[in-house]
């Protein structure tokens, strides 16, 4: 496991008790709830890549897997490209309105930006319709 | 097994446990294995409340002592036990004592932190000595300085006079004259790695080269092309022709000067053979086009405890007369401070260095990414900066002077403006790998195992 994942791995556990960590690619995953007006299924699984050069370099869009459905559309690709078949690659990021990184971790595994912070921003985005 | 550690902590490592003298001191080196060896990653002084007198002196309260290796436990580490004896003055060495208790001591402390690295050192005031329990029994275990030649403490073995060959005087004599024999020797000792072999790489090999560096990791898996040839130092026209690798110019233009170098090119910084080789290197020189590639160096820098030093080239032509050539050299110097907290680092251009190809592919098709673009470049701006490097890769490597962390040089103001960096205690990059060794898993930014 990423060192920076292992150490902040028991406060993560607490916050998203059903994460789990994979490999090839290097990734978390954890079941969202989803609001039915928006999504179909209500639930959805969730994964988000490690950038090998965490936390200096954030995470950057999250997976959902295939088939899951919001009005409007989902802003997805196909991420068979990054390792990840059956699933699409959701564009979320970190950016203020310059287009500047927002991302802004600390030596602190518990403060600044992590992986807690970063799924619980994906469960507002989701939230919002990912606007 | 040797245990590597900066100048800075084998110093203060030194005076504090002798700080007590005439009485004997003692402190726990908190220990990362890296590579076969082993890191000083923090140490702790026992104060008058940990220490208590018995027959031979003074000895660690057993209570401390079970507190201070669950804590040392409870961080994974291995440890080190370091005592003094303060009348030994010359040649130090363990006790009969110590030789009788430490065997069992050994099995204790291995047994307390599930078998952990264990070793002992005891220092006198102008020597240490030291075993190390491994696997196989007992072994010496030596002490390595990273860092400044300057700051290596006087009692250090390696500050001990070095002879050079009379061929070796001949050759150097009018280096030595400037630099003296000893620093002329610790430059034939150096073992530098340059990653990135092209417009300052080709220089800085060419350079260490001439001052008699001689043990060298070249990495670079570019080839020559024809527009290299401009800027790339020891590159013929038949090279760009053959598309000859960047690594074997660099190699030939070595074995001109130095036909008895050691030389290893493992081609990429991003392969695991790389990465080990870095982590085990006295020097690395990052000549690199981006942030990514500093990205992993720093960390390496800082996870090996390996002192390095990046060169930044900057050739901008805004049209209109609007040019701004120049560049920057900043030397990290374990513990800090490091680019990322100096400011020098770019974190959303690593970011895109570092992420996977399909995913870049994806980010291109959304219109998230763009290819990269040529930079500008010209061969005297690079020679600039490659001689400010040179020059606190001279002062780093022999003394002559301390070394300055950054600098930057403005072509059109020509001018060199040393930067003021501090430490940043947050920085994300250095300080949670400080001396953390394997354990940072630096083998998880290689490529090469993830297509395998």
């Amino acid at each position: 496991m990423h060192p920076r994942l292992a150490a902040e791995w028991a406060d993560l556990v607490v916050a998203y008790p059903g994460v789990t960590h994979h490999e090839q690619p290097d990734r978390i995953e954890t079941d969202l709830d989803l609001d039915v007006n928006l999504f179909t299924p209500a639930r959805t699984r969730v994964a988000v890549l490690i950038p090998p050069g965490y936390p200096t370099t954030g995470p950057d869009g999250f997976l959902v897997p295939a088939g899951l459905v919001m009005t409007g559309g989902l802003p997805a690709s196909d991420a068979t490209g990054a390792g990840m078949a059956g699933w699409m690659l959701v564009s979320f990021h970190m950016f203020d309105g310059n287009g500047q990184s927002t991302w802004r971790p600390t030596a602190d595994p518990r403060r600044g930006d992590n992986f807690i912070g970063y799924l619980c921003s994906i469960e507002n985005f989701l939230a919002r319709g990912c606007n | 097994m040797e245990l590597i550690a900066t100048t800075r902590d084998l110093a203060d490592l030194h005076r504090d446990v002798l700080a007590r003298s005439p009485a004997e001191g003692g402190a726990f080196v908190a220990v990362e294995p890296s590579y076969g060896r082993l890191l000083a990653h923090s140490f702790r002084i026992f104060g008058d409340e940990d220490l208590e007198p018995d027959s031979y002196g003074v000895d660690l309260k057993e209570d401390r002592k079970v507190a201070l290796l669950a804590e040392i436990k409870r961080s994974g580490h291995g440890v080190v036990d370091v005592h003094s004896h303060p009348f030994s003055v010359a040649r130090v060495g363990f006790s009969a004592f110590d030789l009788a208790e430490l065997p069992d001591y050994a099995r204790y402390v291995r047994l307390k932190l599930g078998n952990k690295p264990f070793g002992s050192l005891v220092f006198g005031k102008k020597s240490y000595a030291g075993l190390y329990w491994g696997a196989d029994g007992p072994e010496a275990l030596t002490l390595k300085a990273s860092g400044e030649f300057a700051s290596i403490p006087s009692w250090f073995p390696n500050r001990a006079r070095t002879r050079l060959s009379a061929s070796e005087r001949a050759l150097y004599d009018r280096q030595v004259l400037a630099l003296g024999i000893q620093g002329q020797a610790r430059l034939a000792k150096l073992q530098v790695a340059v990653v990135g072999l092209g417009g300052t790489g080709s220089q800085i090999v060419q350079q260490l080269s001439h001052l008699g560096v001689r043990s060298f990791v070249l990495l670079d898996d570019d080839v020559v092309e024809p527009s290299n040839l401009p800027r790339l130092a020891g590159a013929s026209r038949a090279d760009a022709r053959v598309r000859r690798l960047k690594d074997q110019v660099a190699q030939r233009m070595v074995r001109r000067l130095q036909p008895a170098a050691t030389i290893e090119c493992p081609g990429t910084l991003r392969r695991t053979r790389s990465l080990e080789l870095l982590a085990k290197v006295d020097l690395v020189v990052g000549c690199v086009d981006n942030d990514g590639a500093r990205l992993i160096l720093s960390e390496l820098a800082a996870a090996h405890l390996v002192p390095y030093v990046d060169l930044g080239v900057s050739v901008e032509n805004a049209g209109r007369g609007q040019l701004g050539m120049g560049g920057r050299v900043a030397f990290y110097l374990p513990p800090g401070p490091c680019l990322a907290c100096a400011d020098e680092l770019d974190f959303a251009e690593a970011a895109e260095d570092l992420e996977a190809e399909g995913l870049r592919q994806i980010r291109i098709q959304r219109g998230y990414a763009s290819d990269r673009r040529v930079e500008a470049a010209v061969m005297p701006i690079n020679t600039v900066i490659v001689g400010l490097a040179m020059g606190e890769i001279l002062a780093f490597a022999t003394g002559v002077r301390p070394v300055v962390p950054f600098q930057r040089y403005d072509f059109q103001l020509q001018r060199v403006i040393r930067g003021a960096a501090h430490r940043n205690d947050q920085c994300p990059l250095c300080i949670p790998s400080l001396g953390m060794g394997d354990r940072q898993q630096i083998a998880r930014y290689a490529l090469d195992d993830a297509a395998s």
